[in-house]
């Protein structure tokens, strides 16, 4: 199955949307059923579809698990002819999404001094190195971004790996922590307070403004991690000072 | 040498904003953008520019600047007393609302916004930055646009692009920007997670603006806002003027730095026409609510566009004669009048 394949995926029969406003210049398209892969490649197929319809006064859109919101100017675009764009995409031939890519992330686990993992290991039950493989076993998969520039939310966790959030949220959580809560995982771009339970550290940077337009992880990303020991990591963070990135591997 | 401000001293919060970074929510990244974006391009209508143009955003601490370029023309827009021109022989002050052209080494002072929260300071020809995802925005949390990702300190040179500000007289504008004492609102998104007690207390309550308020937005106090389910929900995108309550019931109203996307409930949004006024508003101000249609809140958009696209139109010539305190203090030795203050010029 591919992400084209909307037969397959049956899309034109149609998810359950309902339509709120945000104001008066934003439209939230809800969709009813909880988070999916299939919906989340059909949101952002509707995101992609509506940027690359030109329309006049159309100003972004913003995929979440189970809602795109659509950002507009009332005054050029009027919301009854920003809905009758939109519906025949919910109801006709399934858009299509960007093509996915998928990354390798390597990750250092219990490494960069804050780490969780030996409470994540007590509280599921494992042991650390049963954490760290199952954490790498999964390939994930970008629902949407959010809370801080590049902070993609990748799901779903292997179950045995579900916990809430912190009871106490860190005051400084560092750039590069790979952490879980909710049935996610995330990388934290940018030091910042965050809830979640750190299991490692990854060398990759996830969004350098300074050289790149665009984060590493896009909505629709597929991720793998790949545990690597001290000095793996130590040889990936001296490729990466001398400007190296990884590439994708395209999607099959 | 590059013609530039040199930055003498710096509140707390000085910041390059223009009017937003678009095209970036679906990355995590806020638009930024002024607060008040009615007083940046205001303050850029005054001094010539295009409405697009950054302008510095002055919260509260002041700002003083030296002017190191042959003549740097500025104008300030906001809740803000007079600009004082300081050169080596006079100073004079400039009212908001009004352009006035320093020369090389003349200081010119701004004070802190009084009754709101931010006021504008525009330079004929802008600044020479570079933008950062199209945009001069400045994003402090991501260390993103404007100077180097953040606020202005003392020291800083912030490059401009012209050298010399054209001869020409001096303009103003007879306007006046009000931190407002009423914001509306529409509904929603997710109105249906709330009471219909919680409606009643929203349009019926004064809300105070807390001290944890910033440019991501206003925390205020008020009664409860009763949610009908406690339950954190998926996130899902927020929008400027958002009113997102968490647990304990106090709204947040989300603003230019938000972050793009939450999972508590919104109970209602701000009209877009009342999202500048919301960004005047400041720590200690009391604010009621006030329901309107979407009919309404497009009728107000419409006029507040038409106003501003007006403006250009209805700029004057400013007065030549400026006082000057040294004036007024010589006047003051030479014929002994004992009213030493200096008012706006008008």
């Amino acid at each position: 199955m591919t992400d084209r394949d909307c037969g397959a995926r049956g899309c034109a029969s149609g998810f359950k949307v309902s339509f709120r406003d945000c104001g008066d210049s934003a439209l939230l398209i809800g969709f009813e059923e909880g988070h999916s892969r299939e919906l989340s490649r059909f949101i952002l197929g509707l995101s992609n579809e509506l940027e690359h319809a030109a329309m006049a006064g159309l100003i972004e859109s913003a995929p979440a698990f189970s809602s795109l919101t659509v950002f507009y100017d009332p005054l050029v675009l009027r919301r009854e002819d920003l809905v009758a764009s939109i519906e025949p995409l919910l109801s006709g031939d399934c858009p299509p999404g960007e093509p996915s890519r998928t990354w390798t992330i390597p990750v250092l686990y219990g490494g960069g001094g804050e780490s969780d993992l030996k409470d994540i290991a007590s509280a599921t039950g494992k042991s650390e190195a049963e954490v760290a493989s199952l954490h790498s076993s999964a390939e994930y998969h970008v629902y949407m971004l959010g809370f801080l520039p590049g902070f993609a939310y990748l799901g779903d966790l292997p179950a045995a790996l579900h916990l809430p959030r912190r009871a106490t949220p860190r005051q400084r959580v560092p750039a590069g922590a790979v952490a879980i809560a909710a049935g996610m995982t995330a990388i934290y771009p940018l030091d910042s307070p965050g809830g979640w339970h750190i299991l490692g550290q990854t060398p990759i940077p996830m969004w350098d403004m300074s050289k790149m337009d665009m984060p590493l992880l896009r909505p629709g990303d597929r991720v793998r991690f790949k545990p690597v020991d001290a000095s793996e990591d130590a040889a990936l963070r001296e490729q990466i000072a001398a400007g190296w990135l990884p590439t994708p591997m395209d999607a099959t | 040498m590059k013609p530039a401000l040199h930055i003498k001293q710096a509140g707390f919060s000085v910041t390059v904003q223009d009017g937003g970074r678009f095209g970036y929510q679906r990355f995590g990244v806020p638009p930024s953008g002024a607060l008040d974006d009615i007083g940046r391009q205001i303050a850029n209508i005054l001094v010539g520019n295009e409405r697009t143009a950054g302008a510095l955003e002055i919260a509260a601490g002041g700002l003083a600047v030296e002017a190191a370029a042959d003549s740097v023309r500025f104008a300030t827009a906001g809740a803000v007393g007079p600009a004082l021109l300081k050169s080596a022989n006079a100073t004079l002050h400039i009212p908001a609302f009004q352009s006035a052209r320093a020369l090389r080494g003349d200081a010119i002072h701004i004070s802190a916004p009084k009754n709101g929260a931010v006021a504008y300071l525009a330079i004929e020809g802008g600044f020479d930055l570079p933008t950062a995802l199209t945009s001069l925005s400045t994003y402090t949390r991501a260390e993103l646009g404007g100077f180097r990702g953040r606020g202005l300190r003392a020291g800083d040179r912030l490059f401009l692009r012209a050298d010399r500000a054209p001869d020409r007289y001096e303009v103003r504008l007879n306007v006046t920007v009000a931190a407002p004492n009423i914001i509306r609102l529409m509904r929603g998104p997710n109105d249906s997670a709330f009471e219909s007690a919680a409606f009643e207390a929203l349009f019926s309550s004064t809300f105070t603006v807390t001290a944890a308020s910033d440019r991501m937005g206003l925390r205020l106090n008020g009664p409860a806002l009763a949610r009908a389910d406690r339950a954190e929900s998926e996130p899902q995108a927020t929008t400027v003027g958002a009113l997102q309550v968490p647990g304990d019931g106090q709204p947040i109203l989300l603003l230019a730095d938000r972050q793009t996307t939450g999972g508590y409930p919104r109970i209602a949004t701000v009209i877009s026409a009342d999202i500048p006024a919301a960004g005047r508003l400041t720590v200690g101000m009391t604010i009621r609510f006030q329901e309107v249609s979407r009919q309404e809140a497009l009728g107000l958009l419409r006029e507040q566009r038409l106003w501003l696209d007006g403006l250009a139109d209805r700029l004057q010539k400013a007065p030549t004669n400026l006082l000057s305190s040294e004036h007024l203090l010589a006047a003051n030795l030479i014929g002994g009048v004992t009213t030493g203050a200096v008012k706006d010029i008008e």
